[in-house]
């Protein structure tokens, strides 16, 4: 009994001896992994960063864009009313991304949605400006809306929950 | 960029990081030329250009770089959703 403790236990010095090397590669590879680890959560970080700061600055291009009455609104409820420089038309602008423009009748009513915005990867308020600019002038009203998707209101739903 | 000055005009260049901005003054032929370069390379490559010579007008559409503007919108290019 006591031959085999003892061999047991020189077998594991040896087992010990050989597994040295591979322990520091273990070390080496684990410490890799936390930095890697470090430096993804700080190029996240800074991404976050970069996206909030660049939202601000969008939103403060927005708000100058606005009139009085508009930025009331906006802050209140999140959207603002644009009339169509060319058709007179009253559109919404609401804060998003996808179908955020309604096409109001006369009497207020929501006729449809209109899908456009300026190209790229850019924060949500300046979809807002660049859709409110467009619309309000004339000339560009109508080749925006040649660029337009109209969302019908029954999709109204669909949109909503995406 | 450039210290704001009172005559100073801008314009807003729309991009990933909310928007850069470029100052010239109007008297400052330099400077306004580098607004102007600015803006023919912005509306080839098809931007939209949107302007108001004070701050509280509605801006409308610029065929042509003014330098009286007061600030210059620029908004790639339109694209249905």
């Amino acid at each position: 009994m006591h031959a085999l403790q003892s061999w047991l236990a020189r077998l594991a010095e040896v087992v010990d001896k050989m597994l040295t090397p591979y322990r520091a590669i273990q070390h080496q590879l684990e410490q890799e992994a936390r930095e890697h680890e470090r430096r993804s959560q700080l190029a996240w970080q800074q991404r976050v960063r970069e996206e909030r700061r660049a939202k601000r600055r969008a939103l403060t291009l927005l708000l100058r864009q606005l009139d009085r009455r508009q930025r009331d609104m906006f802050r209140a409820h999140g959207y603002f009313y644009v009339t169509g420089g060319g058709s007179g038309v009253t559109y919404r602008i609401r804060c998003a991304k996808i179908g955020n423009i309604d096409v109001l009748t006369p009497d207020g009513n929501v006729a449809h949605h209109l899908c456009a915005h300026p190209a790229g990867d850019l924060p949500v308020y300046d979809f807002l400006v660049g859709q409110m600019l467009q619309l309000q002038d004339a000339t560009t009203e109508r080749s925006f809306l040649r660029k337009a998707n109209i969302i019908p209101l029954d999709l109204k739903i669909l949109l909503t929950s995406m | 960029m450039k210290p704001r000055m009172s005559t100073c005009s801008q314009m807003s260049i729309m991009d990933h990081s909310g928007h850069k901005e470029l100052l010239w003054s109007p008297d400052q032929v330099e400077d306004t030329e580098i607004a102007r370069k600015t803006f023919d390379e912005l509306i080839k490559r098809g931007y939209s250009a949107f302007g108001g010579a004070t701050d509280t007008e509605a801006k409308h559409a610029l065929k042509k770089f003014d330098p009286t503007m007061k600030e210059i919108v620029m908004v790639p290019t339109i694209v249905g959703g």
